[in-house]
């Protein structure tokens, strides 16, 4: 801000006197947002217009069937996760645990779930 | 190490720390001045946190828009944050009118049962004290008008309503000095004298911290850092100057008029 009022007072004193304003003058509008968005918040705007509501997967997901033979595939970059169970419609606690990457694991309601490959992040 | 989540997790920043040390040299040098009266430590403590608050809040600025790292959450959590802030400054009002209304309502023998005390002569609340309420309700109003222009993408008509905002806040100051500076009573006229330039007085330091946020806010507009999505600064300091607003006429329609 200092330095655009001492370049503006150089400006001003350079002037002639019958130069017009229209070098400093304000534009009507604002560049269109896309293009000034940069960053996690540009991605999140772009997965809102494309339809993918919850790129970074924070939403509770909805449990469908499984069994041993066909968990729940739940998707990590790194070799383990926590996930959390919410077994019934009445639970009032959710349960936690660690999710390692193999074989099926089971939670104490039966439900089957299993961590599986995913892109990180930037693929996406 | 790249992440998958929508939160800002901040980089180290030596801010917090030195504004935590710069405000206990502020509180410490206050102290000495009103028992040492010596002013220099505290102007010293004051321009170094000046300087902290103006490093801290820059950064801000950077990671929300050269950076995006303010996502819709952050968003709504920077939001709270000052929603949080600003219930905390109405309980801090909240305490000066209690104390207005525990001397006002019940006068003590000391002030002669009365209330106004006897010998005070309060402010004619049709005078300077209505032209404040106009000036600050119209500056609540373009301040709104430049919300609007700002997410319909009309640049020049958020500055020129900012710039409105900000003539009109100064002028409210103005008119608060005059009306100090050609006071009948002081502040230590009795009660009366403590709570009316206490409430009124703090209203004041309100007001111009609302004013120089909203030209913080102008700033960003104009080197473009805000968009019609992001604009934070614009959203907050609109907040705070409506608070601002709110509090004023509390303060009119108690102190000034219930008073006379």
């Amino acid at each position: 801000m200092a330095s655009y009022i001492v370049r503006s007072a150089m400006n001003i004193s350079r002037r002639g006197l019958f130069t017009s304003a229209v070098r400093s003058a304000i534009p009507e509008e604002f560049p269109e947002t896309m293009s000034v968005l940069t960053g996690l918040e540009k991605k999140e705007i772009e997965a809102n217009i494309a339809g993918k509501d919850d790129r970074f997967e924070v939403q509770t997901l909805k449990r469908g069937d499984n069994s041993r033979e066909a968990p729940i595939a739940i998707r990590s970059v790194y070799k383990s996760r926590v996930i959390g169970c919410i077994c019934t419609d009445e639970s009032t606690a959710i349960q936690w645990m660690w999710l390692k990457r193999g074989a099926p694991q089971q939670c104490a309601c039966g439900h089957y779930f299993q961590l599986t490959d995913a892109k990180s992040a930037a693929g996406q | 190490m790249k992440k998958n989540h929508p939160f800002h997790l901040v980089t180290n920043s030596p801010w917090p720390i030195l504004s935590s040390f710069a405000l206990m040299n502020l509180l410490i040098s206050t102290v000495n001045l009103m028992n040492k009266k010596d002013i220099l430590l505290m102007n010293l403590s004051l321009m170094i946190l000046m300087l902290n608050l103006y490093q801290w809040w820059r950064d801000v600025k950077r990671e929300s828009s050269i950076k995006g790292d303010h996502t819709i959450i952050v968003k709504k959590m920077i939001k709270m944050g000052m929603i949080l802030f600003i219930l905390s400054e109405v309980m801090f009002f909240i305490s000066f009118f209690w104390g207005f209304f525990h001397a006002s309502l019940a006068p003590s023998m000391e002030i002669g049962l009365k209330w106004p005390p006897k010998g005070i002569n309060p402010f004619n609340p049709l005078e300077i004290p209505l032209l404040n309420t106009i000036v600050l309700v119209s500056s609540g109003a373009s301040i709104t008008w430049a919300h609007q222009a700002l997410i319909s993408k009309k640049l020049k008509q958020t500055i020129e309503s900012m710039l409105i905002t900000i003539m009109l806040g100064l002028y409210f100051s103005f008119l608060q000095w005059w009306e100090y500076k050609n006071s009948s009573f002081t502040i230590s006229d009795s009660i009366f004298g403590s709570s009316f330039f206490l409430t009124t007085g703090f209203h004041g330091i309100h007001v111009i911290i609302g004013t120089m946020f909203i030209i913080t806010a102008i700033q960003s507009i104009y080197t473009l850092k805000s968009n019609s999505v992001n604009h934070l600064s614009l959203e907050l300091s609109a907040w705070y100057w409506h608070f601002v607003d709110v509090v004023w006429l509390f303060l009119y329609l108690v102190i000034y008029w219930w008073n006379k």
